[in-house]
């Protein structure tokens, strides 16, 4: 599936939650369950510079040069849409990764439920994803 | 003096009757800035209608008039914090530029190898412009500890100073914590055991209960306009007269001349030396009908002991909550409660409370420092004024509660 496929699939799915507080509701708990950030990886080189919590961010470029990424964040609200904007990235191409600019934050209105100063760490997080995409 | 009537003081600020989201407004966010009474706006708005002109050059009506209203604005405040002369009251864009003059003026006088006694619970604002000069100058900074409880550690603060101590300045109150530090007592202190100048910020205190500045015994005295009810980029630098005249102007250009020739400027005296341009004319007058509206509609003793009531039951329902942690818990404190939660970050706590009407500060609070004293990110923070309620209270309890629901 195309990223762009990728990323309506991923709108569709959560817009069937009609109320914007409930679907961020899901999108925390998405977070909540994703707990495969290894510990030994929550290091000072792969922090996220621009974020108001902690977040650190890797990823690593397979035999068929698509490139997977982990993330983790010690704010709920914050890791939850970070896992889900990763989980969308995750597995694709690199110059479509780079590409494609995640815009179902705001189809999912999930940048109303965010600070300007937290969407501004969320912009990070695009712009260290496209970094690392440009580095495999 | 009306007597103290919290739903006629609460419908005194207009904004406090608006909706946010279709919940009704709860302001817990004083302490970032306070809201204007509508005297206040007012006074503005009949400025601008009636009596906008610039001030001191002019030799028509309105401009003398501005003038006039300008340097009774001067006398008013003066009066109103005690200052023993109101020509030592200087208008600044707030306590941000206040500290930044008085750091400017002392760099002509410290020299490599002085010293500055500072506290961690500093805002910024009474951090980085020394932090600037130090590095600038060769000086030294030391750092007074703080406390679990969120208290200056005094034995701690008290052995920094030594004969090369030439500046302690500290914050009357914790912009963070709420505490209120003894600054009566620690100045008393810096001038016996050094010949230190003291500088206090007072940001945090003046909005909270009446400040005499001729009591403290202090050298220079900072608070912006906007958290005592007043207006936007207006501020107070008190200091005392012989210090300011020695210090270079800060900014020049208009007003504060006293003979420009192509060969030389000489510059005016306190309080015009220091107010270079335009002064924001509308913003001191405004400030003004601040004061006057807390001294003469309000009164300050009501509004302390309004606010630490509402301070007291406030700690004691937010103590209710299980994995909540308030943070600064000194018995001398201000209607500020910072706290954290076990299971959110201040940031989603600050979200979630927005959509429940109730606004916040969630963060470092401009003092990085104590954060990291304290080993934490940040916090979140209500910060009280004379015109919250209970049921503000209960309000931000019960957006509490959606919290622990939503990241419980």
């Amino acid at each position: 599936m195309a990223l762009a496929e990728k990323q309506q699939t991923l709108i569709d799915d959560y817009s069937i939650i009609e109320d914007p507080m409930e679907r961020f509701a899901a999108i925390v708990a998405l977070g909540r369950k994703n707990q495969d950030f290894p510990d030994d990886q929550r290091l000072e080189e792969n922090l996220v510079q621009g974020c108001t919590s902690q977040v650190w961010l890797i990823g690593k470029t397979d035999a068929e040069n698509c490139v997977h990424f982990q993330i983790d964040a010690d704010a709920p609200g914050i890791k939850g849409v970070a896992v889900l904007m990763c989980g969308m990235y995750s597995g694709e191409k690199a110059d479509e990764i780079i590409a494609t600019e995640p815009d179902v934050i705001e189809a999912l209105k999930i940048d109303r439920n965010l600070t300007p100063t937290r969407l501004n760490g969320l912009r990070h997080i695009r712009q260290r994803i496209v970094e690392i995409a440009s580095e495999s | 003096m009306p007597e103290f009537n919290i739903d006629k003081i609460r419908a005194a600020f207009p904004i406090l009757s608006r909706e946010i989201g279709n919940k009704p407004l709860v302001y817990l966010d004083s302490g970032a800035t306070a809201q204007k009474p509508k005297a206040v706006i007012d006074r503005l708005t009949h400025f601008y209608e009636f009596e906008n002109a610039n001030i001191h050059r002019g030799v028509h009506y309105l401009s003398m008039n501005a003038t006039t209203e300008y340097d009774e604005a001067r006398e008013t405040i003066a009066k109103a914090i005690g200052a023993p002369k109101v020509e030592e009251v200087i208008f600044t864009r707030g306590a941000t530029e206040s500290v930044n003059l008085v750091s400017n003026g002392l760099s002509e006088t410290l020299v490599e190898g002085d010293e500055i006694v500072l506290t961690l619970m500093e805002h910024h604002a009474n951090f980085v412009p020394w932090q600037i000069l130090a590095e600038k100058k060769g000086l030294t900074l030391k750092f007074a500890n703080v406390t679990d409880t969120g208290e200056i550690d005094m034995e701690h603060w008290k052995s920094l100073f030594s004969s090369k101590t030439k500046l302690a300045t500290f914050t009357h109150v914790s912009n963070a914590l709420g505490t209120i530090n003894p600054v009566k007592e620690m100045t008393a202190f810096a001038k016996d055991k050094s010949d230190a100048l003291v500088l206090i910020d007072g940001a945090q205190a003046v909005p909270h209960g009446k400040v005499n500045i001729s009591d403290l015994g202090c050298d220079f005295y900072v608070f912006s306009g906007h958290k005592v009810f007043g207006p936007d980029g207006i501020g107070i630098l008190w200091g005392r007269g012989e210090l300011l005249n020695a210090f270079q102007p800060f900014q020049s250009g208009g007003d504060m001349i006293e003979h420009v020739s192509v060969s030389g400027t000489t510059f005016r005296q306190i309080p015009e030396r220091f107010e270079a341009g335009t002064p924001n004319i509308s913003g001191a007058i405004g400030l003004a009908a601040a004061f006057d509206y807390m001294e003469n509609e309000v009164g300050w003793e009501a509004a302390e002991a309004h606010e630490q009531s509402i301070l007291k039951y406030a700690t004691e329902r937010l103590s209710e909550i299980e994995g909540l942690h308030i943070r600064g818990t000194a018995p001398d404190k201000v209607g500020v409660i910072s706290f954290t939660m076990d299971s959110a970050h201040p940031h989603d706590i600050g979200t979630i409370l927005d959509t429940c009407g109730v606004a916040i500060r969630a963060g470092h609070h401009c003092a990085q420092p104590l954060m990291e004293h304290y080993k934490i990110a940040g916090t979140a923070r209500a910060s009280l004024a004379f015109y919250n309620n209970r049921e503000d209270i209960d309000a931000l309890i019960t957006g509490l509660e959606k919290v622990q629901r939503f990241f419980g």
